[in-house]
């Protein structure tokens, strides 16, 4: 019965899956082209001229003050390297793109689950057949674990296309080559003859996906669980954009401002670092940032958590309550 | 008498202070046709989500086969087959996979009868339903309901949107069905219907069932209109007193239940001018509770 009912709706999502995948595959494999233009063609010459100065960091210290700072904290780019190509492709899983497909995908789909079927009109007909409610929960339970992977996949694999189409990372000095002094000198610019290529492996992300994969998860959850005890789509949908929204701004503030650093713990987005994942396959979030004292957690561990807590939430508010008549 | 296939014992739903039922009880035993009737708001649908384990009563239980509509839904409903009143189907899915998908979460695969009856139906049941006009969406839900061969089929209003065509063959349907053995429990606003296939009429007013009646005994009543050369008898052909309501001037206007023969003989001895004797039909009934139809 169970089984049945994943097959249906496997069948319902597959348009909005195939799309969203699609989008995420083209995101990371431009992505991949995005990071050899700046980790082997922008930033060598910066760091050139940075070098001459003295002061390695003098353009990155440049370009993220100010705004900039904000969107690097949103973000959760403040540790990252830009010149490193493996940092610049972790980036990719905290992109604005990234991040609103996943949202829109968690919301979306929790919301119409139990709220949607209600508000369409189409839970009477499926309740009116010998089903237990908990099976309905069930099913979408495994969907996410099915769809979500396959999502995180859709990623995956545009990043490995994208570093097969785009080759070495390898610095390209020419355009400081072709710089000359005034009196047409030569430039003084520490200019590698032979560059190394960078190194680069996007192997690695799969480890940062699995944060996303839990990220995605927890939203579900928390969806889920609003979408059973609602009656129509669009207003779950709206209270569960409103609660993730206000999770990622208070996140954000609590890194720009100490006193509101307390609350980030509250939020999805402390958890969600797929970053460390990947580059150094660190899972532990340090707690004490916000709260001194308290020893580090898993991320990926809390945002499953939430997650399942969601689901059961949802069992329980669903299988007790009354199922209204269609709007 | 056999147990009841469904029971309902003092059903009650309250919605803060509003009661959308009160204390309803009704039984339908098996191979019975039973007629919900009441206008909008007088808590028919109520009633049925109840049966069909979708709200929980407030007060009073309901039973399926013995077992709770709440607390052992699941096992209610595998004896059950229900078209809601409000139909809202997958409209992603084609006829034919509507109904296997029902069927299959009812653990059974649909045979070749769903082709019969979807010819009987006049449906193309492979056409996407969301090309389909809401009268075939209907009947594609009809299908859906009369394949599984369940003890009761639950049916809210389920004449709505279909031709005349169909719904003679929807009420030859539940004539069949009967004839099977499976009850049948339906509401409707149509008293025609009803009359043709009830067993016996429950009418709510106002979430109270106020009228149950066997359509047994609605079928014995008569009523008499009749014109007379002089003023009307003081007694009735079961010779009692006429009611003064009955009676204006030379005319009578009476609901009669007796034998036949008694009233023939009684109107043998008038001088009558002109004379009616008609079937009562719920409508008389029907009116009494909820005014003019």
């Amino acid at each position: 019965m169970t089984s049945i009912l994943v097959r249906k709706l496997l069948r319902d999502v597959r348009p909005a899956l195939i799309v969203v995948c699609l989008i995420l595959f083209v995101f990371a494999t431009f992505w991949v082209k995005i990071a050899q233009r700046v980790t082997s063609e922008i930033a060598p010459v910066f760091n050139s001229v940075a070098l001459v100065f003295g002061d390695k960091n003098l353009f990155q210290d440049i370009i993220f003050k100010g705004p900039a700072k904000v969107s690097q904290a949103a973000l959760g780019w403040g540790d990252l390297n830009f010149e490193q190509p493996n940092d610049f492709l972790a980036m990719g899983m905290l992109h604005p793109v990234v991040l609103t497909l996943c949202v829109v995908w968690a919301v979306g789909r929790a919301g119409g689950a139990i709220a949607g079927e209600i508000d369409r009109g189409t839970m009477e007909l499926l309740m009116s057949q010998p089903l237990p409610r908990n099976r309905l929960i069930l099913a979408h339970f495994l969907v996410d674990l099915m769809v979500l992977p396959i999502i995180c996949l859709a990623f995956f694999l545009g990043t490995q296309f994208g570093l097969y189409l785009v080759g070495d990372f390898v610095p390209d000095y020419t355009a400081l080559k072709s710089l000359k002094m005034p009196g047409g000198r030569a430039s003084m610019l520490p200019i590698p003859e032979n560059p190394e290529p960078l190194a680069v492996s996007g192997l690695g992300e799969y480890r940062g996906l699995i944060n996303t994969f839990a990220l995605m998860f927890a939203i579900s959850g928390i969806t889920i669980a609003l979408s059973s005890a609602g009656r129509s789509r669009w207003k779950v949908i709206g209270y569960a954009v409103l609660i993730v929204v206000i999770m990622f701004v208070a996140n954000t503030i609590g890194q720009l401002w100490e006193p509101a650093t307390f609350f980030r713990p509250f939020t999805l987005f402390f958890y969600y670092q797929p970053q460390k994942a990947m580059l150094d396959s660190n899972w532990l979030v340090e707690m004490d940032k916000a709260w001194p004292g308290v020893p580090a957690i898993s991320g990926v561990g809390m945002l499953l958590a939430v997650g399942i807590a969601g689901y059961l939430l949802a069992l329980r508010i669903f299988t007790r309550r009354d199922l209204p008549a269609p709007l | 008498m056999p147990d009841p296939l469904l029971f309902a014992d003092h059903l009650t739903k309250s919605y803060g202070s509003f009661r959308a039922l009160s204390g309803v009880c009704l039984s339908v035993q098996p191979g019975e046709v039973v007629g919900l009737l009441g206008p909008n708001g007088s808590g028919k649908s109520t009633a049925l989500r109840i049966l069909l384990g979708f709200i929980r009563p407030s007060a009073g239980r309901a039973s399926i086969a013995g077992f709770d509509t709440w607390s052992e839904g699941v096992e209610a409903r595998k004896r059950v087959a229900y078209l809601p009143g409000e139909l809202r189907l997958y409209d992603t899915m084609t006829g034919r996979r509507l109904v296997t998908f029902l069927a299959q979460l009812r653990g059974e695969s649909p045979g070749p009868e769903v082709d019969a009856l979807a010819k009987r139906l006049d449906i193309d049941i492979d056409r996407p339903l969301t090309n389909m006009s809401s009268g075939m969406k209907r009947k594609v839900a009809l299908l859906a309901v009369l394949v599984p061969r369940v003890p009761l089929i639950i049916l809210d209003e389920p004449t709505n949107t279909l031709d005349p065509n169909m719904r003679d063959e929807l009420l030859e349907q539940l004539q069949q069905a009967k004839a099977r053995g499976q009850a049948v429990l339906f509401s409707s606003h149509v008293l025609q219907e009803v009359e043709t296939v009830c067993d016996r009429v429950a009418i709510l007013r106002r979430g109270e069932l106020v009228h149950l009646q066997t359509m047994d005994e609605l079928r014995e009543g008569r009523t008499v209109t009749a014109r007379f050369t002089g003023r009307v008898p003081p007694r009735g052909p079961d010779g009692d007193l006429l009611p003064s309501d009955a009676v204006a001037n030379d005319r009578l206007s009476l609901t009669y239940r007796g034998p036949l023969a008694a009233l023939l003989n009684w109107l043998a001895n008038q001088s009558l001018i002109d004379l009616k004797v008609e079937p009562q039909g719920l409508t008389p009934v029907y009116r009494q509770f909820h005014g003019a139809v």
